[in-house]
């Protein structure tokens, strides 16, 4: 079972503390979106965790290897994309995988078959052979994200990995991580800032902030649609609604699949006000909470 | 999937950062200078080196008028003080940005997370930078041989591939030195301004300042120590006072002590380097 443990994490920039003894386990196969505002620290998470940065104190460990004292090791069970991705720019992107592949033992026949395989499926495989000075932003992230599956690994660390792509681009890129996901075969550690992208792939959402670990829980929050409704609950209609869903504060929340305009009908009918229909996310609410005014 | 050795990662390093090395516009840069400067000095050696042009004044190192050993001596000596200043400026186009850029452009995020330790890293990069300097010095000596050759109808003295030798070792110790300061650095600008400002202005005045008040040659200046390059043809220093001009070679203790110099500098500053490496992360 591959597990990474993080113990007493701090980084300090100075003497600004970006992680204050952060203490996380990973442990079960899914998508954990860490979720925080700019600057709360998921970076400075990700960068410790794929040896960019040192901690200042604490540790992780990956499969048991420590990543102060062996990182080589415990990076081989990583695969990583963090920041945005920067690649040299007087070699191709075919060239950029074929080192990775080659450095981490692959045969170079090995490594033509799944740079082919990676690159169909994260959808760089027709630009391949042109050097990565030549890329846009989405083609670098989209080889950046073949970098970290490349080797197959049991963990993916992707930072805002949809950052700076154009919406037809961040649909494709969360559609591959679905489908990377699928098996529940890897830990995929993604961090954003968009509570949507979190609600959509996440398993498990981590909400960080000011350096802390500040909620942490399964995502099972499917949304709702909620009706703000004028009155009591004379309606004998509204009556039957509330009795079967949640209704708080004024608001009858509905579950997405249900007949909505057949209820919505329902309440006209039974001569029930009803001034606004909108979509509704506990995360977010959840979310508000915890990051409070940062 | 068999994790290659250590030996082996070093040259799938190597040759991954060669290829981006010799693709660069700085090694084309490098190759368009190193041309220019065998067109000069090949003009001027068709002009006054040749057994049959007329020897300027200013060129004369003996009083005795000229025999065509000392000629042949002199033309060495006048290519290899102007290629003295090759590694210097390979060094500072391959070796200075070698570890800054790598923060400076984020590509850092990418290598600082291959499965590799950081002294394979380190040591792949500087071979790489290694090979394309000499690629550049290699070019420049094969100008002189062939003007050598052209000129004289002989093939060059014993010298001549001691001379060689030497400079690989100097562009190895300035090597050394760039990528030590590029560790040092975060951004590339300040990895190419210090290696100039320490070459140029911090050697060069120390050995001004030392060989007047002291009456010594201070040897362990690798500016200094880089002269020898062209002193196994004649044992003349034109930066350095302290010593009079001999038109003979360079000494074998001499030669020893000078490269004494440079195998330290090269490997103190290649030492350091991977020690600092070591522990260089990305703010």
């Amino acid at each position: 079972m591959v597990k990474i443990r993080i113990e007493n994490l701090s980084k300090n920039y100075g003497n600004v503390e970006a992680l204050k003894s952060v203490n996380l386990t990973f442990d079960r196969e899914g998508i954990i979106v860490l979720l925080g505002p700019n600057g709360a620290g998921k970076t400075t998470l990700m960068k410790t965790m794929t040896g960019i940065s040192r901690p200042t104190s604490g540790d992780i460990f990956i499969n048991e290897h420590s990543v102060m004292e062996d990182l080589s090791t415990a990076l081989s069970s990583i695969g990583s994309l963090v920041e945005q991705p920067e690649f040299y720019p007087y070699l191709t992107g075919r060239e950029i995988l074929n080192f990775s592949c080659r450095i981490r033992g692959f045969t170079r026949s090995e490594c033509t078959e799944r740079i082919d395989e990676i690159s169909r499926l994260t959808g760089c495989f027709s630009y391949l052979d042109r050097k990565a000075g030549e890329y846009s932003r989405g083609m670098k992230q989209r080889l950046g994200l073949s970098l970290s599956l490349l080797h197959d690994p049991p963990i993916i660390i992707l930072d805002e990995p949809t950052f700076g792509l154009d919406p037809k681009g961040m649909y494709q890129f969360r559609n591959i991580l679905k489908d990377i996901n699928a098996k529940k075969e890897k830990i995929i550690i993604l961090s954003t800032h968009l509570i949507g992208e979190a609600k959509e792939v996440g398993d498990r959402i981590i909400i960080i902030n000011n350096g802390s670990i500040v909620s942490d829980f399964e995502n099972t929050d499917a949304g709702y649609v909620r009706i703000r409704v004028d009155g009591s609950k004379d309606s004998r209609a509204l009556q039957e609604l509330a009795s079967d869903h949640r209704f708080e504060d004024g608001y009858l929340f509905l579950r997405p699949d249900e007949d909505i305009s057949g209820i919505l009908k329902r309440l006209v009918l039974d001569n029930v006000r009803f001034d606004r229909v909108e979509e509704y996310s506990d995360l977010e609410n959840q979310y508000i909470r915890s990051v409070g005014d940062s | 999937m068999n994790q290659p050795g250590n030996m082996r990662k070093i040259g799938i390093v190597s040759l991954f950062y060669f290829r981006n090395y010799y693709r660069s516009k700085s090694f084309y840069l490098m190759l368009f200078l190193v041309i220019l400067v065998v067109s000069l000095l090949t003009y001027l050696s068709v002009k006054y080196f040749s057994y049959t042009s007329s020897f300027p004044n200013f060129l004369r190192f003996s009083s005795n008028g000229l025999n065509t050993g000392l000629l042949r001596n002199e033309f060495s000596f006048v290519w290899e003080f102007a290629g003295t200043y090759l590694p210097v400026f390979a060094s500072v186009f391959f070796g200075s940005p070698a570890i800054s850029t790598e923060i400076e452009s984020k590509t850092a995020f990418q290598t600082f997370t291959y499965p590799i330790p950081r002294s394979v890293l380190f040591t792949g990069k500087f071979l790489a930078a290694f090979l394309v300097t000499s690629i550049i010095i290699s070019i420049f000596y094969l100008g002189q041989l062939f003007n050598f050759a052209y000129l004289y109808h002989i093939i060059p003295p014993g010298s001549f591939g001691l001379s060689y030798l030497l400079m690989i070792l100097f562009a190895l110790a300035m090597l050394g030195l760039t990528f030590l300061l590029s560790v040092i650095f975060n951004k590339n600008l300040y990895a190419y301004i210090s290696v100039f400002i320490i070459y140029f202005l911090v050697f060069g005045t120390a050995s001004l300042v030392i060989s007047f008040l002291y009456s010594t040659t201070p040897f362990y200046l690798l500016s200094v120590s880089a002269a020898i390059v062209y002193e196994v043809y004649i044992n003349f220093n034109p930066f350095n006072f302290t010593v009079l001009p001999s038109i003979s070679p360079a000494s074998v203790s001499q030669i020893t002590l000078y490269v004494s110099v440079m195998v330290v500098y090269a490997f103190v500053s290649f030492m350091s380097a991977i020690f600092l490496f070591e522990s260089k992360e990305v703010k």
